[in-house]
């Protein structure tokens, strides 16, 4: 990809929802606002969601008595955020508005 | 990733879990220990913390809250299915503080009705939780008493039964929830509340019994955690706990009490005198400590809860208090007439009148409003809102020139009545904001000569301008009562006696305030006055820096740099001339006279009689003022003529008092002690 290739693929993304994973197994979901050639991305409107600890699975567990019980993920919002380039492990793209939904508990 | 700079970020191995078991069963020990520590959160918030350092630090609070529910019943500290044995003391604790959440939820409601400066006053903040803003009140309250019900029943049971509750600890408990149930009656929407003055003497009984009890109680620190803030929505890493020990809590909870019960005292005032209100409101946010963003709010949303034509009539009864007593110009039958069908026809003067003032209180009321709710804020807010009005007025009575003009066609009253009243209440402004100056320790010590002969100056200007509406007053008063209209001559009067008060009040500052410019000129001609060195600022920006809000008025124009820098140059040639053209003696005097014509008035006359108390001590300090102006002159009277000026600065030993340290604090009178 040429620069006006790759400036154009990023701008298209602007005011979309990404879901960024960091390398702590946190994940943030948020309008993209900016970034940067160190991969820093700017979000708006972010929640921020991790994983249930292991205890609280294990307890989910024992009280459900099923060992595939549904934990939902701990969530919060934020607002606007700046997620540092070099802790970002993956980056996507929600294509519909509509899957966003599931996520928010 | 950075910890000061992430707010979920979490050191390897730590997690946002606690590990609290909120269903546990709780000793009733522990249940008063856990609502104690949740007051003194209360108290911390109210005084301006935000939620995330304290109510939310508590993991009941927290569980009560996440993830939200939508009706009360929901709101539990488990969710689904009620745990089998669970404790039913939990419950207890469950109303108590499903009871405080609605009160910070009231009391938010109430804070942001009425203007206040967020985070400087009073933090809202909730971080996306929803403090069971939908369940009523009193919904709140049943759950309340339902609590205290069990508690009081369970006294009569058997021992086992009631957990080896001592009688003591439920006494505490009680103790608590009627406390809780007080406060949130009082908290209520004030539409709810029949008799609004008597909520919070209610309140203020009920607490004594907390201090008493709160020895029983033993705390439970687990039940507090940090950590919480990580899952708040904001930014912002988690900040230490607010912390006040429970005797601080409590003293500052029963100011709180008292500054509301106060603030409700407005209601007392049963006339709808403006200049009553005035003094009130002066006198309430003067108290030391001052009022918190609540107690504030209390006042303000009985006060100020007016609409725009509330506020255009309480400018007419303005008006007849001091320029218009039962005047023709405000005879309440001008306002009911309706303009002649056929333009052939004559028009009624007292129609004419009436429209007159209508034109006026319409443009007058939105200034006449920012002053009040000036005067409800907190102190500095007070003073730099002032500030910002001032240009206002100034353009209003120019405006108001050309009415007064055509009302002086239609009656034969005093020349300019309605400016008058605007300027007087511009040149009262402009003391405020002068006089809040050295409350708030804004100017330094060698500006103070310079802001009190500009204070004395325009003090000055306000007596002679209030003479001019006394002599009015008289020559009205004399022909009503030499035609027999004896009631109206009554109204002047008593009329007479408030303006002369307010006279008093004029040439008293003005007298105190050259007193007071001219003893430290000649604490300047000793060199005893601390001078700071400015290496990089000129005279003339200062000068113009200090009198910015006052640089557009005209009247008063502000003196030229020229005069200013003549007034307060360093008074050079013999001690003896120099004494003797600063005379602080004569100026003492006749202020003291001013003050104590004032203090034979009394508050009845000045219009302050609700608040007689405040006002008189308001006064007695203003004299001691006075006084002790009169003792730092005599002080540094008597120098031998031959001391040099290093002589000088060995024998004394100048203080000047900071805030709260002074008899009066718009008073910088120096302390001068002889070595």
């Amino acid at each position: 990809m040429d620069e006006v290739q790759a400036s154009a693929y990023l701008s298209q993304l602007i005011g979309k929802n990404l879901r960024i994973h960091t390398n702590d197994a946190r994940m943030f979901i948020g309008q993209l606002r900016c970034t940067d050639k160190d991969r820093n991305i700017i979000l708006s409107l972010t929640h921020e969601y991790r994983q249930p600890s292991e205890a609280t699975i294990r307890q989910a567990i024992v009280e459900s008595g099923n060992p595939t019980a549904q934990v939902p993920l701990a969530s919060r919002f934020v607002g606007l955020v700046v997620v540092p380039g070099q802790y970002i492990t993956k980056i996507e793209y929600e294509e519909s508005i509509f899957s966003r939904d599931q996520f928010v508990p | 990733m950075d910890p000061k700079m992430d707010s979920g970020f979490l050191k390897p191995g730590e997690t946002l879990d606690d590990n609290y078991d909120v269903s546990r069963a709780l000793l009733p020990e522990e249940v008063v220990g856990i609502m104690d520590q949740l007051l003194c959160y209360e108290v911390a918030w109210h005084h301006g913390y935000p939620l995330s350092q304290t109510l939310f630090t508590s993991i009941y609070i927290d569980r009560l809250l996440w993830p939200p529910s939508d009706c009360l019943s929901d709101a539990q500290f488990y969710r689904g299915i009620r745990p089998m044995g669970l404790h039913p003391l939990l419950d207890v604790l469950r109303s108590y503080c499903i009871a405080l959440i609605k009160c910070c939820d009231l009391t938010i409601e109430k804070v942001t009705s009425r203007d206040y400066y967020e985070e400087e006053d009073f933090s809202t903040h909730t971080y996306n939780r929803s403090l069971l803003h939908t369940v009523p009140h009193d919904k709140v309250l049943e759950l309340l008493r339902s609590s205290i019900e069990w508690l009081s029943n369970s006294r009569n049971r058997r021992p086992s039964e009631v957990h080896r509750t001592s009688r003591e600890l439920e006494e505490a408990l009680i103790n608590r929830l009627t406390f809780r149930e007080r406060m949130l009656l009082a908290v209520a929407p004030e539409q709810e509340i029949l008799d609004l003055a008597a909520v919070w003497p209610a309140v203020s009984a009920a607490l004594p019994p907390l201090e008493a009890t709160h020895s029983l109680g033993r705390p439970v620190p687990d039940s507090f955690s940090e950590k919480i803030q990580r899952r708040l929505a904001s930014t912002v890493p988690p900040r230490p706990t607010v912390d006040f020990t429970f005797a601080a809590a409590y003293t500052k909870l029963v100011q709180l009490c008292k500054d509301c019960e106060d603030a409700l005292r407005v209601l007392e005032i049963t006339t709808e005198s403006p200049q009553e209100h005035l003094s009130f409101i002066w006198m309430f946010s003067s108290r030391k400590p001052a009022p918190l963003a609540y107690a504030r709010s209390c006042l303000s949303s009985v006060f100020l809860a007016r609409t725009t034509e509330g506020f255009e009539q309480l400018i007419q009864t303005d008006l007849s208090e001091f320029v218009f007593p039962a005047d023709p110009v405000l005879d309440p039958v001008n306002f009911t007439l309706e303009a002649a069908q056929s333009s052939f026809a004559p028009q009624d003067k007292r129609l004419a009148m009436a429209t007159i003032i209508n034109e006026f209180t319409g443009r007058a009321a939105p200034q006449y409003f920012d002053m009040w709710n000036s005067l409800c804020q907190n102190r500095c807010r007070t003073r730099r809102m002032i500030c910002n009005n001032i240009p206002f007025i100034d353009d209003l009575q120019f405006a108001t020139e050309q009415l007064d003009d055509e009302l002086h066609d239609l009656t034969h009253t005093m020349r300019y009545p309605l400016s008058t009243w605007v300027y007087h209440m511009k040149l009262r402004m402009v003391e405020w904001v002068v006089q809040l100056g050295f409350e708030q320790e804004v100017y330094l010590p060698d500006e103070l000569a310079g802001m009190y002969w500009w204070l004395s100056q325009v003090a000055s200007l306000r007596a002679s301008v209030i003479e001019q509406v006394y002599n009015h007053l008289s020559r009205r008063h004399e022909i009503l009562s030499n035609g027999g209209e004896i009631e109206k001559a009554e109204t002047i009067r008593t009329t007479q006696a408030f303006v002369k008060a307010l006279m008093y009040e004029a040439t008293g500052t003005g007298a105190l305030a050259d007193a007071m410019y001219a003893l430290y000129m000649r604490l300047h001609y000793l060199q005893l006055v601390p001078i700071l060195s400015r290496p990089y600022s000129e005279s003339s920006l200062r000068y113009e820096l200090r009198m910015k809000p006052f640089l557009r008025l005209n009247p008063p124009q502000i003196p030229t740099f020229e005069a200013f820098e003549e007034a307060t140059r360093m008074p050079s040639g013999s001690q003896d001339d120099v004494f003797a053209k600063y005379d602080v003696e004569g100026s003492v005097k006749e202020a003291k006279e001013a003050w104590a014509a004032l203090k034979r008035l009394g508050a009845r006359a000045a219009k302050s009689e609700v608040v007689q108390a405040a006002w008189e001590k308001n006064l007695a300090s203003t004299i001691q003022s006075c006084i002790a102006c009169g003792i730092a002159a005599s002080t540094i009277s008597n120098i031998p003529k031959d001391a040099g000026t290093g002589r000088v600065k060995e024998m004394f030993q100048v203080e000047i008092p900071g805030e709260g340290k002074r008899y009066h604090d718009w008073w910088v009178v120096p302390k001068i002690k002889r070595n």
